[in-house]
């Protein structure tokens, strides 16, 4: 399928070149070419449709840190925070993590997993987001995805090029996957040091350290705990360090948050991610609000606007480049077509991006197809049957059913019945579902057997009902996070004590 | 299908799956498998070197030497949680004989071997239940079945002699080879006298499949499972070829294909029997709630629970079990895990097994071989508000019985429920929740990787220790042994164990008069 996209074009190439009245051209998948429109389209490009958008064209943006299995779930006010580190929440003396968070969600991802899947795609979709990191454990892969999911995405030669853990690896265990980044190459999407400066998870970098993992495929999630000495040595021995970025939950969690100055001093990539729905915002283009807030009001504007827009685009695209080579985050001949298109209320682009809204976001496109955006430029994209759906009161379509795709089977509207109906009688479904599992005595990888998804956080106390398969009888499934952050969204916020976080608030009114 | 068809459909493995193939075995048995030191203790048996040395000599060796070679390491363990599971087409088929032998001891302790059931046309031809086997393949019977016992996994003598015993005319392919015979001479006496002899062939049967593909009669995907799949897989069988024809096919869920209940009269009283074939069933509290029901409905004077054959199934439904029968706090039997760098790697990547994390890390220092044991249920919390049987109790077993039925036995043993009825001295000794390689995948997709053919493994994770007077004695290789011992009767045989049921309700009489004489 080809494709010309025209607007301003903001690449995020090398040059950080921006064409004021540019075309995107876009064949297989892949970026043709970037030209002024008045150029002509590349040697042998095909006939295509072209979308005058009128508006910005940024690179799909990637969120390098999510946990998906979790993102229907609205924000979680749990009780002591502000904590200290990330045992703190989950241990056995905060049962409600288990109520709230473990149970719904293993619900979820055990009777629906393909609604669940779908459900916060289209999430992060809604935030312009192309890329996104957080894949679900699953009991075969998932057939159908929308998203590039960073975690199983095959790109480049490698055969296994991307390692992620959530959850704290030993030493031994850290130091074979330091090997097979020496060996192989690849990245290591590693959790490590959640906490505020002096608490005990600082060991979780010292066991990093001693592994020998500083190395250039390792992109830390978090590093809460790191001081600038530890920014330094790990520096000095990785060359470009990197680490994800999420000041929504460091706050709404700690109270605190990575000390990226200096991190960006010692020359770190400094990338974001909205971590997940229970202490994160709805999608990157969120969080990358929260970013501007904590840039102006805590680090005195270190970073200008084009630095924190190139931690949504062209630094994770860096850190996986990696694994993958320099294909994704930027606007660039061979690059991979993805793409977002964002309405023009700015005359800075960058700043645009940083303010921009869910109701701006005109176009999604991934592998060079259209998958969410306003229903004109999606039938000017040539989007397949696309969905009508609803965002901060926007009509919009997306594109969620895929034939041939046996995990991409439901419509907009069936995704969101089969989860509702799940929320009636979160007991009733899991029984049943419990059942169809039971009833499965093939090969977990047949593409006709049941996909059970499993979350990647820490489970909490679920108790013993867990393991005898049971579901506590007073379940319930909390509303589906909305896909845009809205009133109930802010009022959770007011309901804490996280001054920094009520400033978000004032780009959406 | 005749069993030359079916064997002509199988497809050869090729050369580089069979080398992923004992691989991967390795990487199990090392890794995660939680018996090995006992096994290699008890039964003096290397797997690890035996796998080493098959993947040396695997060229040289056609499809079927390969199957038997991996399966004969595996039957080396002594050990039906820890099984090779042969590739496609084996999944889901059983070869059968078409009739059933069952033994008796008479007055002199002398085992005969009986045709207990037998389908209508081999009856025809004069095979009918009630037949007295004597020769297999001109091979006196007795002889015959304790070859056959050699060849089975079984982990004591009793157990290898009921399995050796059952595989003389049933074979799940998907754990045990083919028959080498494509048909079997039987010697037999009629029920009206006479020597006859007879040829019967071996025939394949396909379990129910799903969505066209054939299915193991035991989920794949579970974590809280203690069964015995090829028994569970020629329970189906059984049921298929000699049930009536209302029972043949059931859902998964439908509690007839497992359960049982009738009335034993003594006299004027009335005493509650229950037959348990199997706790492979989808849900405990499910179980529980129909359980609960049945037994309120049942004579109150005491009852007889039978699972003698039951392969096993969901543990906690089987500990929960337990919780319905006394109004005492039921303490379940505990489980721990090998303490390999493996298994610390799948308590670290899978959430479910974090209690057992840190016992595992610590074992570097404190050498231990075992982590800390667990509960996998908490039969108060499943059985709440459920009706409790609190007359007398008498639980019949066999050899046949293992894993979760070990540990319901154990439990109701160790929790001095009731008195324990064995027509074997012991239980199968099953004491393990096993996995399968499929699941171990999704947590460890960098030490395990795909098996091709459809071909699988089952390991033993996470062994089961007793409690009461027996704490910490594991139930494998040991199992149960018997308060009393009943050796079947013809008449048992020929008339719904008539005689095993009086022996019990003598039990629950005993019983009732020790308990108002206080």
């Amino acid at each position: 399928m080809a494709l010309e996209l025209q607007g301003t074009v903001v690449t995020f190439d090398d040059a950080r070149t921006v064409i004021e009245d540019g075309v995107v051209y876009i064949n297989d998948g892949k970026i043709a070419g970037v030209a002024s429109s008045t150029d002509p389209a590349p040697d042998g490009f095909p006939k295509a449709p072209r979308v005058d958008t009128g508006a910005y064209v940024y690179p799909g943006l990637i969120d390098l840190h999510s946990h998906l299995a979790y993102n229907t779930l609205p924000l979680w006010a749990g009780e002591g925070a502000p904590y200290r580190d990330h045992h703190s929440w989950t241990r056995e003396d905060h049962p409600d993590y288990g109520s709230t968070i473990s149970w719904p969600s293993r619900v979820l991802g055990t009777v629906e997993p393909e609604a669940l899947i779908k459900y916060v795609e289209v999430k992060a979709l809604v935030g312009g987001t192309t890329s996104i990191q957080g894949a679900p454990h699953s009991t075969r892969p998932v057939k159908g995805w929308l998203l590039r999911i960073v975690d199983v995405e095959q790109l480049g030669p490698l055969s296994n090029p991307v390692l992620v853990s959530a959850l704290q690896k030993r030493v031994d265990d850290l130091h074979a996957c330091g090997e097979t980044l020496r060996n192989t190459g690849g990245v290591f999407i590693y959790h490590m040091a959640e906490g505020i400066q002096g608490s005990a998870v600082l060991s979780e970098f010292t066991d990093v350290t001693s592994a020998g993992l500083l190395q250039p495929g390792l992109i830390g999630v978090h590093a809460t705990a790191l001081t600038k000495d530890d920014f330094t040595a790990w520096e000095a021995a990785a060359q470009t360090g990197n680490i994800v970025w999420s000041p929504f939950s460091n706050l709404w969690l700690y109270s605190k948050t990575t000390d990226v100055v200096e991190a960006s001093k010692q020359g770190f990539r400094i990338s974001i991610g909205s971590d997940w729905s229970p202490s994160g915002t709805k999608h990157v283009l969120g969080e990358l609000k929260v970013a501007d807030i904590v840039n102006k009001n805590q680090f005195d504007n270190r970073f200008s606007d084009l630095q924190l827009c190139e931690m949504v685009t062209r630094n994770p695209g860096d850190a996986l480049a990696v694994a993958w080579g320099p294909l994704l985050g930027r606007l660039a001949k061979d690059a991979e077509a993805d793409v977002a298109v964002v309405a023009k209320r700015r005359p800075d682009p960058y700043r645009n991006l940083i303010e921009a809204r869910e109701r701006d976001v005109e176009l999604v496109v991934i592998r060079g197809k259209p998958y969410y955006g306003t229903r004109a430029s999606m039938r000017a994209a040539g989007a397949a049957r696309p969905n009508a759906i609803t965002v901060a009161g926007e009509k919009r379509s997306v594109v969620v059913k895929q034939p041939g795709n046996p995990d991409a089977q439901l419509t907009w509207s069936q995704v969101v019945r089969r989860l509702e109906a799940v929320r009636r009688d979160p007991v009733k479904a899991w029984r049943n579902a419990v059942d169809a599992l039971a009833a499965w005595g093939g090969p977990l990888d047949a593409p006709e057997a049941p996909l059970v998804l499993y979350g990647d956080m820490p489970e909490g106390d679920t108790g013993l009902m867990a393991a005898a398969g049971e579901v506590p009888l007073d379940l319930t499934i909390p509303p589906l996070d909305s896909l845009e952050h809205d009133a109930d969204f802010f009022k959770a916020i007011d309901a804490v004590d996280v001054p920094e976080l009520g400033h978000l608030r004032d780009f959406y009114e | 299908m005749p069993l030359a068809d079916f064997l002509a459909r199988v497809q050869p493995l090729s050369l580089a799956s069979r080398y992923v193939l004992v691989a991967q075995a390795q990487a199990i048995i090392e890794g995660l498998y939680v018996h090995l030191r006992l096994k290699r203790a008890m039964h003096a048996v290397d797997p690890v070197q035996r796998l080493r040395l098959l993947a040396r000599r695997l060229e040289s060796m056609s499809d079927l030497q390969f199957h038997a070679e991996l399966g004969g390491v595996f039957r080396s363990l002594r050990d039906l949680h820890t099984t090779y599971q042969l590739p496609d087409p084996y999944r889901g088929h059983v070869a059968t004989l078409g009739f059933l032998v069952e033994r008796y001891f008479d007055e002199a302790d002398k085992p005969h071997y009986v045709i207990s059931k037998a389908e209508r046309d081999l009856a025809e031809r004069g095979l009918r239940p009630g037949s007295e086997v004597v020769a297999w393949n001109a091979v006196p019977i007795e002889r015959a079945v304790e070859l056959n016992a050699e060849r089975q996994a079984g982990s004591n003598a009793s157990a290898r002699i009921a399995r050796g015993l059952e595989a003389m005319t049933l074979r799940p392919l998907r754990t045990t080879l083919p028959p080498d015979e494509e048909w079997v001479t039987v010697g037999f006496r009629p029920p009206r006298g006479g020597n006859r002899e007879l040829r019967v062939h071996w025939l394949v049967y396909a379990l129910p499949g799903s969505g066209g593909r054939a299915q193991d009669p035991v989920p794949t995907a579970a974590v809280n499972l203690g069964i015995d799949l090829g028994r569970e897989a020629t329970r189906h069988v059984k049921r298929a070829l000699f049930a009536t024809t209302k029972a043949r096919v059931v859902p998964p869920q439908d509690l007839h294909a497992v359960l049982r209940f009738e009335t034993v009269r003594s006299g004027r009283t009335r005493y509650g029997y229950v037959r348990i074939f199997s706790f492979n069933v989808t849900r405990a509290r499910y179980f529980l709630e129909a359980m609960g029901r049945a037994l309120a409905r049942l004579p109150q004077n005491g009852l007889i629970i039978d699972i003698r054959g039951n392969p096993g199934g969901h543990i906690p439904a089987a500990e929960g079990l337990l919780q319905l029968l006394t109004d005492r706090p039921v303490t379940p039997v505990r489980f721990s895990m090998t303490t390999t760098p493996t298994a610390l790697s799948l308590c670290d990547a899978t959430p479910e097994l974090a209690p057992w994390r840190d016992s595992i890390a610590a074992s570097v220092e404190t050498g231990e071989a075992y982590s800390q044991g667990f509960f996998l249920s908490n039969p108060a919390e499943l059985a709440a508000e459920l009706p409790r049987y609190l007359a007398p109790k008498v639980l019949i077993l066999d050899a046949l019985c293992y894993s979760a039925a070990d540990i319901f036995a154990a439990g109701f043993q160790d929790n001095r429920i009731g008195t324990v009825l064995g027509t074997d001295e012991q239980s199968g000794a099953g004491g393990a929740n096993v996995w399968t390689h499929d699941l171990l995948r999704v947590w460890l997709p960098q030490t395990l990787g795909a098996l091709d053919g459809g071909a699988g493994f089952r390991v033993a994770l996470r062994r089961a220790t007793r409690t009461g007077v027996h704490d910490g004695v594991p139930l494998e290789d040991l199992g149960v042994t018997a308060d009393q011992v009943h050796r079947l009767k013809k008449l048992d045989l020929t008339s719904n164990n008539e005689d095993l049921k009086r022996t019990a309700v003598e039990i629950l009489q005993t019983a009732e008069r020790e308990a108002a004489a206080g």
